[in-house]
């Protein structure tokens, strides 16, 4: 009877037991003190009520939000219209193809990807160069590197290939002769838009939402290449608490972090199975 | 069937292939034996990567390079259980590895290069421990100011002056921690930077906050400090010789300046790590790595003093005397002058400094 | 009628141009950036960036006699391989019970499951140091990384073995079934082989998300060093354009193998269910 059950066994291990445990020992660290860089079994609060109560901290939560929502914007609406193309305009034969070439750069170093914006955002860089070329600058602009906007623009370059696959996947399966039908039968192209090609895409939006916005929370190595001092996110955050020996405070942190992160994943967790559904295809 | 067999065949083949794969892997991964390798973690301006080959060639020892992010995280990672055999740490740093229980005393007799050394640097009263040595001196600097000539029409000549609006978004600071409070502490009129009062403290988080707008970035390591200038900054607080270095890399002009109110300095050293198995590579790689022929070359790509005599006897053979004296080489005893510069230790209210830091900078 | 329908209205054939327009502005945008890269691993300027001062291959040369990046790519190697083999055999072994048992907890699994995919890399680092080296007390190694890394890699098996599984036709194990084949049989004859693409694919799949990750690995690798923790070094520590060669082979590589699990998934490719 239980032997249908014993294929969990090494998963429960690796990723119950193993995972499991060093969550709850992270769990436990974010409710125990820091003296002289041990961690003491002090039962406290303190290190929560540190994070919420100092400015600084509020504001890089704040910040780390407001940068994966517009990030999350800008990708899913920069992958919206390039989904509907390939889906639309591309003869059957050629969308695989396309939608490859498309993630390919995906598979370059994730390192590298980010690496490779320094030399196009610096004042040195491309997008400098290109502007003093065509005479629009004289001088070269400071805003594009070491701040809020160069963060958002590198993390939309990163997670747009997990935009696109959604997108596509729930915009292939989409029949679009039923736009024609429900105009055949008296609707206006906006209702029909509204009542017949919304509600049909909308959980793979909501996936791809799910599937770009949740990783971008827990962002460390971008915001410290090309963030500055301007954008820092949580991760950096939790990075340093940790490197300075403040393990409580930074495990409260990460915490924090994952604590949102589950809640998000529990009230999306419908979209999981439609992205393991859309893996399978690909 | 015919599916069938073809399937199954690739099927075997694909697991044998994988199982030579690994096994090949595991073999060749750890470059033949282990006890060849030496993990060195330090600051870049420490080695140089022709000087790793060479090494490797001619005593037929790996060295492994980890870089050091700062000082305390580099004690919070050998804490922790870092397998390390060589780690570096500045001044004052090294006593607090040495109570740590994280190092071993180096034996001088054991050490043929011992010797080259000034005698300032070989009787460091912090770096010897019941009569022994407890780090290999390498080099110090006191850190200045420099700016750009071509872009900076009045020099900055103290911390104070880094306050001013027009340097909004263009100064850069070395990211480490406790070296970025006490600076502010130096600039604040902090009687002892590097162990200040919790009033002296406020005052310098005051004086970070304010400068904060104007930093475009806190620089991670030496690369990063000689992009600055290309990437929009145009005052950089960092060690000697950076404008030698800025020249060689192409980029723009630097010019130093030594601020008003003082500064900080550091001095460092090479440490063996106690739980090293390998003792006596150890010797062999710290003799190696000292020979003054590649202290000089290291010194031509980082210009700043060393604590090597012989070596300085050999760069004004080579007609460097005088970049020598110009960033002070010989002169090994200032950085142990309180009366000069702070020299780099652990706060005695660490977490006080961190707390500061990060309230700042928010991470 | 699905797909292109020809687009006759002038507003359809100008929204159809403006679109080709955007999404040849996509490609650009996600190419330039990989495309300046290996244009400035050739750059003999050596800062690695603009202006480009000439053309050389000095930094492949310089890559190819750094023995530091040679240990590294074997480091990687190992690990990766290390990694396939923990996570495929996890992920095969739950995958079964998760697309056939049918318990009501599956909704819960199923979330707990992609937890270490959706949660911060950071977080699943740190935690593992915490517990693996403070708690535990053991030494910080590749095999410490290999145990990372496949807390990460194993769901991704899993959920690719799992949506096959479940896309399996049940037909044909009961078809196999009634010509007398008891439960191994059918599992060795008719499932296994069914599944084996999707295998592969998540062995392959595995080994890219192992050899690419950093930050687990960053934290639990101790001394060694994996080729993205390399790269990440010279990054931020190395002056020369050398970062970006390795970049280039790095690309290189991972087209190489993406090719191969292309081609070998097609010949493997079975006609259990038409799409």
């Amino acid at each position: 009877m239980l032997r249908k059950y014993v294929g969990f066994v090494p998963a429960a291990l690796l990723l119950g037991g193993l995972f499991g445990f060093a969550l709850v020992v992270t769990v436990l660290y974010s409710f125990w003190e820091v003296s002289d860089f041990e961690v003491k079994a002090n039962w406290t609060l303190g290190n929560y009520e540190y994070l919420l109560s100092v400015g600084t901290y509020a504001r890089t939560f704040g910040a780390t939000l407001a940068m994966v929502a517009s990030a999350t914007v800008l990708t899913v609406g920069a992958a919206f219209p390039f989904a509907y193309w390939l889906t639309r305009h591309v003869s059957p034969r050629w969308r695989r193809p396309l939608l490859v070439a498309v993630v390919l750069p995906f598979f370059a170093s994730y390192l590298l990807r980010i690496y490779a914006w320094i030399a196009i955002l610096g004042q040195n860089g491309a997008i400098n160069r290109a502007l003093q070329a065509a005479g629009i600058t004289d001088e070269p602009v400071s805003l594009f590197l070491f701040n809020r906007p160069a963060v958002v623009l590198v993390l939309v370059y990163l997670y747009f290939p997990f935009g696109v696959l959604a997108l596509y996947v729930s915009l292939e399966r989409f029949d679009w002769s039923q736009l024609n039908a429900a105009m055949d039968l008296g609707a206006s192209p906006l209702v029909a838009l509204r009542r017949v090609l919304l509600p049909q895409i909308g959980p793979g939006v909501v996936t791809a939402v799910v599937f770009v916005a949740i990783p971008m929370l827990g962002e460390y190595v971008t915001p410290l290449l090309v963030g500055g001092t301007k954008g820092v996110m949580a991760g950096n955050l939790v990075a340093t608490f940790f490197d300075t020996g403040e393990y409580s405070r930074g495990a409260a942190a990460a915490l924090l972090i994952a604590g949102f992160v589950t809640a998000a994943l529990v009230y999306f967790r419908r979209s999981l199975d439609l992205a393991a559904a859309a893996d399978a295809r690909h | 069937m015919h599916e069938g067999v073809t399937r199954r065949t690739a099927l075997r083949l694909g697991a044998g292939g994988a199982a030579a794969a690994y096994l090949a892997a595991c073999g060749g991964g750890a470059g033949g034996s282990e006890d060849n390798r030496i993990l060195f973690k330090t600051w870049e301006d420490h080695y140089l990567p022709e000087q790793l080959t060479e090494i490797r060639r001619q005593d037929d020892i790996a060295v492994k390079v980890s870089f050091i992010d700062d000082n305390l995280t580099n004690l919070q990672q050998l804490k922790r259980g870092g397998r390390f055999d060589v780690v570096s740490a500045d001044a004052l740093w090294v006593p607090k590895f040495r109570a740590e229980g994280l190092i071993d005393t180096l034996d001088p007799d054991d050490l043929s290069t011992w010797k080259n050394l000034y005698p300032a640097a070989r009787n460091v009263s912090f770096w010897t421990d019941a009569g022994k040595p407890t780090c290999y001196p390498h080099g110090w600097s006191p850190h200045l100011l420099y700016y750009n000539p071509d872009e900076v029409t009045t020099p900055p000549d103290s911390w104070a002056a880094l306050l001013d609006r027009k340097y909004r978004g263009k100064v850069v600071l070395p990211k480490e921690p406790n070296d970025i409070l006490a600076k502010a502490g130096v600039a604040t009129g902090a009687a002892k930077p590097f162990a200040m009062t919790d009033a002296e403290l406020a005052r310098a988080k005051a004086y970070l906050t304010e400068l904060k707008p104007n930093i475009l970035k806190l620089a991670q390591a030496g690369t990063e400090e000689v992009r600055a200038f290309s990437e929009g900054a145009t005052v950089i607080s960092t060690i000697l010789g950076f404008d030698l270095r800025m020249e060689e890399a192409g980029g723009p002009k630097a010019r130093g300046v030594l601020p008003r109110e003082g500064t900080i300095a550091f001095a460092d050293g090479e440490m063996v790590v106690a739980s090293s198995p390998k003792r006596s590579l150890v010797n062999r790689f710290l003799e190696a790595d000292f020979q003054p022929e590649w202290i000089a070359k290291r010194f031509l790509k980082y210009p700043h003093p060393h604590f090597d005599e012989k070596a300085y006897k050999l760069l004004v053979d080579q007609g460097h005397g005088e970049l020598a004296d110009r960033v002070l080489y010989n002169r090994p005893e200032l950085p142990f002058d309180p009366e000069q510069v702070a020299l780099v230790a652990p706060p005695p209210n660490q977490t006080a400094y961190t707390d500061a830091y990060n309230e700042v900078f928010g991470a | 009628m699905r797909g292109t329908e020809p687009v006759v209205s002038r507003l359809g054939r100008a929204t159809r141009a403006l679109l080709g327009f955007y999404a040849f502005g996509i490609y650009l945008f996600v190419f330039a950036p990989i495309a300046l890269l290996v244009l400035f691993s050739f750059n003999a300027n050596p800062s690695g960036a603009f202006p480009v001062t000439g053309l050389t291959t000095r930094w492949y040369d310089a890559m190819l006699a750094d023995y530091e990046l040679r240990d590294s790519f074997w480091t990687s190697l190992e690990v990766a391989i290390q990694v396939v083999v923990l996570s495929t055999f996890v992920g095969i072994t739950a995958a079964f019970p998760l697309a056939r048992s049918g318990t009501r907890f599956l909704g819960a699994i199923r979330v707990w499951i992609t937890l270490p995919i959706m949660l911060p890399g950071l977080l699943i680092g740190i935690s593992l140091l915490i517990l693996l080296s403070t708690v535990l007390g053991l030494e910080l190694s590749r095999r410490t990384a290999v145990i990372g890394q496949a807390i990460f890699t194993t769901p991704f098996v899993i959920m690719l073995l799992t949506a096959r599984l479940e896309g399996l036709d049940p037909r044909l194990e009961w078809a196999a079934g009634d010509l007398g084949a008891d439960a191994l049989r059918r599992l060795m004859h008719v499932v296994l082989p069914a599944v084996a693409p999707a295998i592969l694919a998540g062995a392959l799949l595995a080994f890219t998300l192992s050899f690419d990750e950093f930050i687990i690995t960053l934290f639990l690798i101790g001394g060694d060093q994996t080729l993205p923790l390399y790269i990440f070094n010279h990054v931020r520590y190395g002056i020369t354009p050398a970062v970006n060669a390795v970049a280039s082979l790095f690309l290189l590589g991972s087209l190489s193998v993406l090719t191969l699990a292309v081609v070998t998934t097609r010949m493997l490719r079975l006609p259990f269910r038409r799409r």
